[in-house]
């Protein structure tokens, strides 16, 4: 129980192993940072998730090797964290020259094989930690829940440190520091014993941090694919980068091209003679450009914005007094507000670099001149914006695509197009206010008629005995635009539609007096599909259309919020057949390829916690029970880890809802979670160093799992309601409270079952350790795709089953 | 313990084993990477290419309506070597019916989109065609082995340097290039029968409108760079009126039970 090293001892220092857990932690969140600049989220996503089964390997990598004197195995430790230290940074600059692009998996088999090589280098960093961590909990004995401890409680302040830095420095620079970080614990350690090569190993560590500190000096921008939009854009002689900021939020770059302008204008009509003024855009993570225009005072500079589908209620409602522009971006929703003559425009975003972009960087584009006291500009997310009670709007503007454009984020949680969030949003509009929402109309339509099938619902659940009298959409080639009326439309109002698109070309898709003759005419399709399935929708089968239609239309809730979620598994055969005619356009990749990363974790872990077994080295146990304490042991350390990460995530993604920041949600669930289950470990130690029966304490826990768990999970629908409108700070000191005890109970149950180990098979101790790393994975991986089912309640819920589950196999350990 | 862990040599051959695994993995990469494959006979290629396209065409003719494209695009198919067209490491994927990178993240397009698209603006003899976005030089060696002259604009200035040198190595002597911007299109060369824009923005540039001629065709490919969407056709009628239709280049019913 003392915690003072000797020179035979394999153990290392706590404070290393905190170091270690912490840099590894770090190092994750950064690689999916990094990952999604380079890439494309969805692939960083899966890439990163196999690469963490290091944590699996780690464990039969230990129960594989040779049997020698835990005195040499002290070695590991330092090594391991030096290999990370190493690794990390080697690695990830390997991986960048790997020319895999994403976009071309379904031509090129050549792609899997680049993805596979990534696989293999991002592996490494992981395996090397976790090798480590799993050496000391091996030979930890009795202070294996103070191993464990330290590891949780580093990896929280990894998570919590991780955040903080990227407010302050680039991704890159981090990935030093973290690097430095792993160094600096395997030096901890090696200098602890009394070796001669002491000298050695400070002058080893100091030489790495320096080579990597003047590293960074040519090392600032990841490389980019090649297909995304910025690089696409900065191939453009002339174009320049004029500013960039890394935050947490992701990577905001602002370019300009003096000769060659942007010319940004979503939904712009044909038929427009309206010049596009100088622009510059702003692109996040290389992605998601918005523009911002140069206007000088003189109205004619932004007429082209009055000619475009997105401006259809601005044509309805010129003289609202006042307008809500929701994530304003650059702001061209708020001078197309100002082209209209808005008497006091609010316009919120999120990303805090719009705001001080506009009103620094950017100022002389056009923020100047907007009259004082007519905007105001709000660092927030319209949920939490619209909190404390407000004067009504007359318009609501939401930015264009709403929906995403590829199809990739159907596992990007969105919780601004979810039933409870257009029910918000309509809650504010004053009587006669509209809600414009503008999607991306593509082919065959899959976005716009979810959208509208959600505004039908939430107009049921307020009480709209005729929906459809409240809703209209019109659409051109690119964009489709939903106005939701707080009042019916008058059939003036009606009219003034028919004419805009009359005016500008643009589609109807469905008005309240609709006839079948006035659609599909500009724009025009094999069939009005638009035009149809929102007539349907409003009908009395829509459920029957709901069923046949070949993408999925559920509507997205705060529970189920993927709007971006359209596949469905009865298309697949068609589309892959279609796959060389147009076919892969049709696909929504999110989802494969989740199942997809869901797949290949599978089959690895099956591999790594199967070859032990196999190969037969995981030794005899003193009390052997046989085959049946195998597979209990297997699937205890499997719902324990799998149940942790499960109830991670689904907390993580309600109390976004709570906290209406998904970098504070994260940063205090990791936080808090790591941090309630490092000192859940420390009491599950001190109580057994007092003499209390490790697995009594052990159910005991388990049980604390289940029933706070449930607790929880019945008040949360209370909980959500009343923190939602509180002050941040009371919500989140609320949050704490909630995530606390739950993590403190949670953090026993591994701990101590590997102290039920290693009293009589201290071998089985790799084997565990390993089970749990590809447990954590697959449920990673898998929460979402059961939250897209079943909803985070449903996550919950699972994650409280598996616990008790748990429970059940506890005797067998 | 000792005496529950498995043998030193045991353990020495899995590693070794797993050593050997590792090098092959890192081997049959390396060599995907590096390998091209071997050239094959380009005629024959091209043939079974246009037989692929045929195929496709059939398939999707409900929504591109018609069951055939027009005999002499899919000659002119026949007859051009794609495979001229891109870098060498992706040649000997020059007649696959997909899309292929050409360097600079553009695309040379799949030849089912490209004989789509060149059938879409029915081009006759006598006509002047732009396009816009030269990329490889493809799509305008076979507009230009269909009408009078073809007018096309690169962006990026080593694409136009290259397609411009290419044109000239292969003596295609009807089409004129120009290195810039091609939202304003060819002033000097305006009115066109045809333009074609090889990657849609967000929206359809108005001056190339203005640049069509009455009863003039315009495509325009909609979509990402390896998988296009839908297939955008604007024409302006003798009046000036502008129809755009949407084309969606597959046979996809969104809705079951119903053809």
């Amino acid at each position: 129980m003392s915690a003072a090293p000797d020179n035979a001892s394999p153990l290392p220092p706590m404070s290393a192993v905190g170091m270690l857990s912490a840099a590894v932690l770090a190092y994750e969140l950064l690689l999916m940072r990094l990952f999604a600049i380079v890439h494309w989220h969805h692939f960083a996503f899966m890439m990163i998730s196999i690469a963490l089964l290091g944590y699996g390997a780690s464990g039969t990598f230990i129960a594989l090797l040779p049997a020698m004197r835990a005195s040499r195995l002290r070695w590991l430790f330092p090594v391991g964290a030096a290999g990370f230290s190493i690794a990390c940074v080697i690695c990830f600059l390997a991986a960048q020259h790997l020319p895999f692009n994403a976009l071309e998996v379904f031509w090129n088999p050549r792609q899997w094989a680049y993805l596979a090589g990534i696989y293999g280098l991002l592996f490494l960093p992981f395996f090397f930690a976790a090798t480590s961590i799993g050496t000391a909990l091996r030979f930890g004995g009795p202070r294996i829940p103070q191993l464990y401890a330290a590891d949780l409680c580093g990896a929280s302040v990894g998570a919590c440190g991780t955040a903080g830095l990227l407010f302050r420095i680039t991704p890159s620079t981090a990935l030093v520091i973290v690097s430095s970080i792993g160094a600096l614990a395997a030096a901890a350690t090696a200098l602890r014993w009394q070796l001669k090569q002491r000298a050695l190993v400070a002058i080893a560590t100091a030489g790495w941090i320096t080579l990597l500190g003047l590293g960074t000096v040519h090392w600032h921008i990841p490389a980019i694919n090649a297909y995304k939009p910025l690089a696409q854009a900065l191939r453009i002689p002339g174009t320049h980068m004029l500013y960039q900021r890394h935050h947490p939020m992701g990577w905001l770059s602002v370019v300009r091209n003096a000769t060659i302008p942007f010319r940004y204008a979503p939904g712009l009509s044909l038929n427009s003679e309206a010049a596009i003024p100088d622009q510059a855009a702003i692109f996040i993570d290389g992605q998601a450009m918005s523009a911002v225009d140069r206007y000088r005072g003189h109205s004619e500079a932004i007429v082209y914005l009055r000619q475009t589908t997105l401006s259809i209620g601005l044509h309805l409602r010129p003289n609202a007094k006042r307008i809500l522009v929701v994530n304003a971006g650059g702001g061209q929703d708020i001078l197309r507000a100002n082209a209209y003559g808005g008497h006091q425009i609010d316009a919120v975003d999120p990303h805090p670099d719009y705001a001080s972009l506009l009103h620094n960087e950017l100022a002389d584009f056009w923020r100047g001149q907007m009259p004082s006291g007519r905007l105001h500009y709000h660092t927030t997310t319209v949920r939490a914006f619209l909190q404390p009670p407000r004067k009504p709007y007359g318009l609501i503007q939401l930015p264009p695509g709403s929906n995403g454009g590829s199809g990739a984020s159907a596992f990007g949680e969105n919780t601004l197009l979810t039933i409870e969030g257009l029910a918000q949003l309509w809650q504010y509009l004053e009587p006669g206010g509209l809600l414009v929402v503008p999607l991306w109309a593509r082919l065959p339509p899959r976005g716009s008629l979810k959208a509208f099938r959600m505004a039908v619902i939430m107009l049921e659940d307020q009480g709209i005995v005729h929906p459809s009298d409240h809703l209209a959409m019109i659409r051109d080639w690119r964009t489709a635009v939903m106005l939701i009326a707080k009042s019916s439309l008058a059939n003036v109002e009606q009219n003034a539609v028919r004419n805009f698109c009359r005016r500008w070309g643009f589609d109807l898709v469905f008005l309240p007096s609709l006839r079948p003759e006035e659609v599909n005419r500009h724009n025009v399709l094999a069939q009005p599909f638009f035009a149809n399935a929102a007539r349907a929708l409003v009908g009395e089968g829509r459920e029957a259309f709901c069923q046949r239609y070949k993408f999925d239309l559920r509507p997205a809730t705060d529970d189920r919020p993927f709007f971006g979620h359209f596949f469905k598994w009865r298309a697949l055969p068609e589309i892959a057949a279609l796959r060389t005619a147009g076919g892969i356009a049709l696909l929504d990749w999110g989802y494969p390829v989740l199942l997809a990363a869901l797949a290949q974790a599978v089959v690895f872990s099956l591999f790594f916690i199967g070859l032990p077994v196999l190969k037969n080295r995981l030794g005899k146990r003193e009390s052997r029970i046989g085959r049946r304490q195998d597979l209990a042991i297997l699937l205890y350390f499997s719902v324990v880890g799998g149940g942790f990460l499960l109830l991670e995530i689904a907390y993580m993604q309600r109390l976004t809802l709570v906290l209406h920041h998904p970098l504070v949600a994260a940063t205090l669930t990791l936080t808090g979670f790591l941090m309630g289950a490092g000192i859940g470990s420390i009491c599950a130690y001190q109580a057994v160093a007092k003499g209390m029966a490790v697995r009594r304490l052990l159910r005991k826990s388990l049980m604390a799992v289940c029933l706070i768990g449930m607790l929880e999970l019945a008040a949360m629908p209370w909980l959500m309601a009343r923190l939602g409108s509180m002050p941040l700070g009371i919500a989140a000191a609320a949050a704490v409270g909630l995530i606390m005890p739950l993590g403190v109970a949670m953090g026993m149950p591994f701990p101590l079952g590997l102290a039920l180990l290693n009293r009589h098979w201290m071998e089985g101790i790799p084997w565990a350790w390993g089970i749990n790393g590809c447990s954590t994975v697959i449920s990673a991986v898998a929460a979402p795709l059961i939250a897209i089912s079943m909803g985070y309640t449903g996550v919950i819920t699972l994650a409280i089953l598996l616990y008790g589950f748990g429970l059940v196999l506890a005797k067998w350990l | 313990m000792a005496n529950a862990g498995p043998h030193p040599e045991k353990s020495f051959r899995a590693l070794q084993g797993l050593a050997i695994g590792l090098s092959a993995f890192w081997a049959v990469l390396a060599t995907a990477h590096v390998c091209p494959l071997r050239a094959q006979d380009w005629t024959a290629r091209r043939q079974e290419m246009v037989a692929a396209i045929r195929a496709d065409v059939i398939a999707t003719r409900n929504y591109i309506g018609k069951g055939l494209l027009r005999p002499d695009v899919l000659a002119v198919l026949e007859q051009i070597p794609r495979h001229a067209f891109v870098p060498e490491d992706v040649r000997p994927a020059a007649y696959e019916n997909r899309p292929l990178p050409i360097g600079f993240g553009q695309t040379i397009s799949q030849p089912y989109i490209v004989a789509l698209m060149t059938d879409l603006l029915e081009p006759a003899a006598t006509d002047r065609v732009l396009e816009v976005g030269t990329g490889s030089g493809y799509q305008a060696a076979v507009l230009a082995e269909l009408v009078a002259r073809v007018y096309s604009i690169e962006i990026i200035p080593e694409l136009a340097r290259r397609a411009k040198e290419r044109f000239g190595r292969l003596g295609y002597t009807k089409i004129e290039t120009r290195e810039g911007d091609g939202y304003f299109g060819w002033y000097d060369a305006a009115p066109f029968d045809g333009i074609v824009v090889t990657a849609a923005a967000d929206h359809v540039p108005p001056p190339l409108v203005r640049q069509l001629k009455a009863g003039g065709r315009m495509v325009i490919p909609v979509g990402q760079r390896f998988s296009v969407q839908q297939l955008l056709l604007i024409t302006k009628a003798q009046n000036g009126d502008l129809k755009t239709r949407q084309i969606l280049p597959v046979r996809f019913v969104p809705l079951t039970g119903v053809h």
